[in-house]
């Protein structure tokens, strides 16, 4: 698989992923550890990626995503966007609802 | 940088937008407001911006950006609610 195929595919395969700096027990930026902490919040589980620990990844997911920065959440396959966006849907309070029917509507197995 | 390159780079990309931006150095904040965000998603709305600042990102010259983007009368709710502290 190339990186490309390889991003796409964990983006599929994961209802919720988060790709930040540093790990939600250790983040290893601000902007990361805001987006953690809001995930956290809502009490739905999701997955992540240390993109320090990936540097392919990290070079090779901007021009996939269209995105230039970390943090990126990815909800049901589409980027929702950094730590800005994510606060914001957080304060909104429509963060736990968007993580909830992602996870729920997951193929099982 | 300096808020006044940011600016220009902003407005460059997204003629007739409102802009507030503050910060220093490589770590900025900004607040855009234009009607040509109407019906946008919040990531598209990001990513038009991000797309106007795209060379002083990937140089690093800027490192941090911050971002909120409104449509005009987003905006104004946004300081009601904000002025009636909720």
């Amino acid at each position: 698989m190339t990186i490309e195929e390889t991003i796409r595919d964990q983006i599929a395969k994961h209802p919720v992923l988060l790709y930040m700096k540093g790990t939600p027990e250790m983040p290893q930026c601000g902007f990361s550890a805001k987006a953690v902490a809001c995930l956290q919040a809502t009490g739905v589980p999701f997955a992540y990626l240390n993109i320090l620990a990936a540097p392919q990844i990290r070079e090779k997911l901007p021009s996939v995503s269209q995105w230039p920065t970390f943090p990126q959440l990815f909800v049901q396959g589409e980027l929702v966007g950094g730590s800005d966006i994510v606060d914001e849907i957080s304060q909104k309070g429509e963060l736990k609802a968007m993580l909830e029917t992602a996870v729920a509507a997951q193929p099982a197995g | 940088m300096e808020i006044a390159e940011i600016r220009q780079l902003i407005q460059a990309g997204i003629p007739e937008c409102e802009l507030i931006v503050a910060g220093e150095g490589c770590s900025f904040s900004v607040v855009v407001i234009g009607d040509s965000f109407a019906g946008l998603s919040r990531v598209k709305r990001q990513q038009q911006v991000l797309a106007t600042i795209s060379a002083p990102l990937s140089t690093g010259e800027l490192h941090a950006i911050s971002m909120r983007v409104y449509t005009p009368s987003e905006w104004e709710l946004e300081q009601e609610q904000q002025a009636a502290g909720c």
